[in-house]
C-alpha cells in the first residue's frame, strides 16, 4: 500500500503517539491512563508504522526485538515488588518517596511496577503485529 | 536441619556452575557433600543415643498449619546416616563410573536434589512437609531412571516409575489429610498423644490410603514391578535410590507412622499379609533371573517386604530384628549393586550365565563382593546373621501361624542366600567364560567405598553392641512409641534359631547347585505370567490415552465456529439454570430513563451489528464490529468510566489492524452453514443476548452491597497514594494478579508468534 498522505502523516503522528503514551502511563495513577493503556496507544504507533512504511521500517525505529521488551517489562514488573521484601513488607506492598511531582504525583513502586506493564505490552502488540504482517508480505 | 536439608538442594542448583569452573574434578568435590553431611548427622549421635528427641520449626505456612519442622529422634537419624553414608560412597563410585558421560553433570544436580528430598522425608515432623519431599523423591527418582533418555525402555520405566508412586502419593496425601482431620494436628510428635484414633470413624480409610502410599513406594505387591523396571538407571541409581534409601521411604512411613497408626488388628495383618506375599512372590521371582541387576532387584523387592511384614509382627524382637536387617540390607546390598555396575563397567556384560572367574581379573571387587554376599546369605559372624537371627526369633514367638509365617521367612531367607551366592560369588570363582570387553579391575573409586560398606558390615556383625547398640535401641523404640530396651548380640549359641539358619543356607547353596531346575519350576509355575500387575497398569495407562484422545477429538476438533457455539451454549446453560432456579425475577426494575444520546448511540451500535451479519466481505464485518466496540467506550465515557473508554478504544483500534493483517492469509469468504444452521446459531446467539441483558438488570435493579467498591474508595489516596481507583487496584492492591495476567499475556504472544512461525517454516 503506498499512499502519500498516510505517510507524511505517520511521520508527525508517531512521535506524537509515542508522547501521549508516556504522558498516559506517567498520569496513570491519579488521572486516566496506565501502563496497560499508554502501551497499547504506543503500539499503535508502531502498528501505525507497519501499515504506511511496512514492518522493516517499523522494526529499525523500535530499535530492540519485541521480544526484548517483554523481557525487559517482566523483569521490571517483578523487580518493582522486591524493595518491599528488603523492608521486611509483603511483595508487593506499594513504597513511595515524600517528594511530589507534578502530573506523577508521589513516586513509588507501584510506578515502577506500571513501567513494566507499559513495556511489556508494547512488546508483546508488537510481536503479534510483526509476525502477522511479515506472515502477509511472504 | 533446614539448612542441612537445603543445602543439597542449593549445591544441585549451583552444580552447573561448579562443573563448569572445575571441570572433571567437580565431581570429586560435589561427593565431599554427602561426606560432610554424614559427620554433621553423626555429630548428634550421643544426643540421640542418649534418647533426646531435637526439634526445629520454621514457618512456611502457620496459616495452616504447615511448618517446615524437623525432628531428630532414632529412626531419623539412622535413615539420615544411611542416606547420607551410602550417598558418599555412591557419589564417589559414580566420578569414576560417569566419568566419560556427557550428562555427568545432570547426574549430580539430580542426585543431589534427591539426597536432600530423602533426608527431608526422614527428618520431616509435620506430615505435610514430608509429603512435599516424599514427592520430590518420586520426581527425582523420575529424573534418574530416565538418566539415559535416548533408549525408549529408560522413559518407559521412569515414566512408569513415576506413575505408580505418584499415584500412591495422591493417595498418601489424602490419608495424611484424613489423619489431620482425625486428630487435629499436621506434627507427627503431637499424634502421639492423641487417643482414640483406631475408634474414628475415618481410621480405616486413613490406614488403606497411608498403606497405598507406602507400598507403592516401597514396591509392595502387587506395585512390585516398577522396581526391577526401575534398574535401567546407571547402576549407582540402583544401589542408591532403588535399594538402600527411597524404596525404603515406604517402609520408613509405615515405622514412623506405626505408633499413631499401628496396634490394630487391621494395621498389624495388612503389613503380615502384604509384606508377606510380597516376601514370597518377588523370591519366586528372582529364581528366574539372569540379568545381575534384575536379580538384586527383585531380592530387594522380597527384602522390603519382609520389613513390611516385620513391622507388621509387631513385637518388640521384630521391630528390633527389622531395624538391624534394615542396616545391614542397605550395606550389603548397595555394595552387590555397585559391584554389578562395576562387573557392567569393565565386562561389558550383566547376565549371570556369562560371568565366571573373574576373581584374578578384579581381586579388589571379588573381595567385596564376597564380603556383601556372606552378609546377605546370613552368614557367621556377619551383620546380616545378627539380622536373620533376630527375625527367624521373632517369627517364632509370635504365638500364632508360627509353621505358616516361618515357612514364608523361610522362603524368602534361602532365596536371599541364592541371590547372594549367584550375584556376589558365582560371577568370580570357576573357569573363566570370554565376556564382551577383556575383564580389568575397576578403577580405585569405584571398589574403595563398597569395600567400606561390605567392612561395616562384618565390623558391625563382630561388634554389634558397640556400634549399633543404641542406635537399633531407640530406632526400634521410635516405631514401637514405647522405650524398648535391648542388647544385641553375635551369638545366641546352639539353639533352634542357629539351627535353622544353617538349614537356610544349605538350601541356598541347594537352589544355586540345581538352579537350572528351580528357574525352570519358576518359570513353569506360571507365577510371573498367572500374576502380572503389570498389565493392568499397561491396560489402565492405554485406556487413559484414548479417552483422553476421544475427548480431545470431540471438545478440541478446531473449528472455530464450533468452539464459539460450545462456549456460548455452556455459559449459557450454566448461568441460565442458575438464573431460573434460584433468583427471584420479579426484582427486575424496568422503569428507568433513557435520554436521546443513548438511543443513537444504541442505534447505531444495532445497525453495526446487523451490517456485521449481513456483511458479504470480511472486511466489512470486521470494520462493523468495531463500530459496536466503538459505541461501547462511548457507553463507558458518558457513564463517567473514562479509564475503561480509553482501554477500549486502543483495543479496538488494535483489533480492527490485526485482522485486517489476518484476514489476507484467509480463503475465499464463503458462507458454509445452510438454514437449519443458521437458525441454530440465531437461537443460540438470541438466547445469549436476551440473558446478559436479563443479567443486568437483574444486577442493577438491586442495589448490590459491595465492602470492596467503598473500600477501595476510600483507601485508594490514603493507602496507595493515587486518585485513579482504576490504576491503584491495577498496580497496587492487585499487583500480584497483575503480575500473573502479564504473565499470562507474555506467553500467550509467545504462543502466537510459535504458532505462526511454525507454520511458515512448514511451508517451505
Amino acid at each position: 500500500m503506498y499512499s502519500v498522505i498516510l505517510k507524511t502523516a505517520t511521520k508527525y503522528l508517531t512521535p506524537l503517539m509515542l508522547l501521549f503514551a508516556f504522558f498516559l502511563l506517567l498520569r496513570g495513577h491519579n488521572e486516566p491512563g496506565g501502563g496497560f493503556v499508554g502501551g497499547l496507544v504506543a503500539a499503535a504507533a508502531y502498528a501505525l508504522m507497519v501499515i504506511s512504511y511496512g514492518v522493516k521500517t517499523a522494526r529499525k525505529e523500535l530499535k530492540y526485538a519485541p521480544l526484548s521488551f517483554i523481557i525487559l517489562g517482566l523483569s521490571i514488573a517483578l523487580i518493582s515488588g522486591i524493595p518491599a521484601l528488603l523492608v521486611s513488607e509483603t511483595y508487593f506492598t506499594g513504597l513511595w518517596t515524600e517528594m511530589k511531582f507534578p502530573v506523577i504525583g508521589k513516586l513509588g513502586t507501584p510506578l515502577i511496577f506500571d513501567i513494566g506493564v507499559f513495556f511489556l505490552v508494547i512488546g508483546i502488540t508488537t510481536k503479534i503485529i510483526f509476525t502477522l504482517a511479515e506472515e502477509d508480505q511472504e | 536441619m533446614l539448612i542441612a536439608v537445603l543445602s543439597g538442594i542449593i549445591i544441585a542448583a549451583l552444580t552447573p556452575l561448579i562443573f563448569r569452573v572445575m571441570k572433571e574434578k567437580a565431581s570429586l568435590l560435589l561427593s565431599l557433600v554427602p561426606v560432610f553431611l554424614f559427620a554433621w548427622y553423626l555429630s548428634y549421635y550421643n544426643r540421640v543415643a542418649n534418647g533426646e528427641i531435637i526439634k526445629e520449626v520454621s514457618e512456611w505456612i502457620p496459616a495452616m498449619g504447615i511448618n517446615l519442622t524437623f525432628s531428630m529422634d532414632g529412626l531419623s537419624l539412622l535413615f539420615a546416616l544411611i542416606i547420607t553414608g551410602i550417598g558418599s560412597v555412591v557419589f564417589f563410585y559414580a566420578a569414576a563410573y560417569l566419568k566419560h558421560d556427557k550428562y555427568i553433570t545432570r547426574f549430580y544436580v539430580y542426585i543431589l536434589f534427591f539426597m536432600a528430598s530423602m533426608l527431608g522425608v526422614v527428618t520431616s515432623d509435620n506430615i505435610f512437609g514430608l509429603f512435599v519431599f516424599w514427592e520430590l523423591t518420586s520426581l527425582s527418582s523420575y529424573l534418574l531412571i530416565g538418566y539415559y533418555f535416548d533408549k525408549e525402555s529408560s522413559r518407559k520405566s521412569a515414566l512408569q516409575a513415576l506413575l505408580v508412586t505418584g499415584t500412591g502419593g495422591l493417595a498418601l496425601l489424602a490419608g495424611l489429610i484424613l489423619l489431620y482431620i482425625i486428630t487435629g494436628t499436621t506434627e507427627i510428635s503431637e499424634m502421639l498423644a492423641v487417643t482414640g484414633i483406631s475408634s474414628h470413624e475415618l481410621y480405616t480409610g486413613a490406614v488403606i490410603l497411608v498403606l497405598i502410599g507406602a507400598f507403592t513406594k516401597s514396591a509392595q505387591f502387587p506395585f512390585h514391578f516398577w522396581l526391577p523396571n526401575a534398574m535401567a538407571a546407571p547402576s549407582p541409581v540402583s544401589a542408591y535410590l532403588h535399594s538402600a534409601t527411597m524404596v525404603k521411604a515406604g517402609v520408613f512411613l509405615l515405622a514412623r507412622l506405626n505408633p499413631v497408626l499401628g496396634g490394630t488388628e487391621f494395621w498389624q495383618n495388612t503389613l503380615l499379609i502384604f509384606g508377606g506375599t510380597t516376601m514370597v512372590i518377588a523370591a519366586f521371582l528372582a529364581l528366574k533371573q539372569t540379568d545381575l541387576k534384575k536379580l538384586l532387584a527383585y531380592s530387594t523387592v522380597s527384602v522390603l517386604g519382609t520389613l513390611t511384614f516385620m513391622i507388621g509382627l509387631g513385637t518388640e524382637t521384630a521391630l528390633k530384628g527389622m531395624v538391624i536387617y534394615l542396616l545391614a540390607h542397605s550395606l550389603f546390598k548397595a555394595s552387590l549393586f555397585l559391584i554389578a555396575g562395576s562387573i557392567d563397567h569393565e565386562t561389558g556384560t550383566r547376565n549371570v550365565s556369562q560371568l565366571s572367574g573373574l576373581k584374578s581379573f578384579m581381586p579388589f571387587t571379588a573381595f567385596v563382593a564376597i564380603f556383601a554376599a556372606l552378609s546377605k546369605m546370613g552368614f557367621f559372624p556377619f551383620y546380616g546373621f545378627i539380622g536373620k537371627e533376630t527375625l527367624y526369633d521373632a517369627v517364632l514367638k509370635s504365638g500364632s501361624n508360627e509353621i505358616l509365617l516361618f515357612s514364608a521367612v523361610f522362603i524368602g531367607g534361602a532365596v536371599s542366600g541364592f541371590v547372594a551366592i549367584t550375584a556376589g560369588i558365582k560371577p568370580f570363582i570357576g573357569r573363566t567364560i570370554e565376556t564382551p570387553k577383556s575383564p580389568h579391575e575397576a578403577p580405585l573409586l569405584m571398589y574403595a567405598g563398597p569395600i567400606v560398606l561390605a567392612s561395616a558390615g562384618f565390623i558391625f556383625g563382630l561388634l554389634p553392641e558397640s556400634f549399633t547398640g543404641n542406635i537399633v535401641e531407640k530406632t526400634a523404640s521410635a516405631i514401637a512409641g514405647t522405650n524398648i530396651e535391648y542388647t544385641i548380640k553375635l551369638w545366641h549359641g546352639f539353639n533352634l534359631v542357629f539351627l535353622l539358619s544353617v538349614v537356610t543356607l544349605v538350601v541356598a547353596y541347594l537352589l544355586y547347585r540345581f538352579r537350572t531346575k528351580f528357574t525352570n519350576i519358576s518359570i513353569a509355575s506360571g507365577v510371573g505370567d498367572f500374576i502380572k500387575p503389570s498389565m493392568l497398569y499397561d491396560k489402565s495407562l492405554s485406556m487413559m490415552i484414548s479417552l483422553a484422545r476421544g475427548q480431545t477429538r470431540l471438545l478440541q476438533n478446531g473449528y472455530m465456529r464450533y468452539y464459539i457455539v460450545l462456549i456460548v451454549s455452556t455459559a449459557l446453560g450454566l448461568t441460565g439454570y442458575v438464573l431460573f432456579t434460584s433468583v427471584d425475577m420479579s426484582v427486575i426494575d424496568i422503569s428507568f430513563d433513557i435520554t436521546f444520546s443513548e438511543v443513537v448511540i444504541l442505534l447505531v451500535m444495532i445497525a453495526a451489528s446487523i451490517t456485521a451479519i449481513k456483511a458479504k466481505r470480511r472486511l466489512s464485518a470486521i470494520a462493523s464490529l468495531g463500530v459496536v466496540g466503538y459505541g461501547v467506550a462511548i457507553i463507558f465515557i458518558m457513564y463517567g468510566a473514562p479509564d475503561l473508554a480509553l482501554t477500549q478504544f486502543s483495543i479496538e483500534t488494535l483489533t480492527v489492524i490485526l485482522f485486517v493483517l489476518a484476514i489476507y492469509r484467509l480463503p475465499k469468504y464463503l458462507p458454509f452453514s445452510n438454514t437449519t444452521l443458521r437458525f441454530r446459531d440465531f437461537i443460540i446467539a438470541a438466547a445469549s443476548g436476551v440473558m446478559m441483558t436479563m443479567i443486568v438488570l437483574l444486577v442493577t435493579s438491586e442495589e448490590m452491597v459491595s465492602q470492596l467498591k467503598s473500600f477501595f474508595a476510600e483507601n485508594s489516596l490514603p493507602l496507595a497514594k493515587g486518585k485513579n481507583v482504576v490504576n491503584v487496584i491495577l498496580v497496587d492492591f492487585r499487583a500480584l494478579d497483575t503480575m500473573g495476567e502479564i504473565t499470562v499475556l507474555a506467553i500467550a504472544a509467545i504462543g502466537v508468534y510459535a504458532l505462526i512461525k511454525l507454520r511458515m517454516e512448514g511451508r517451505k
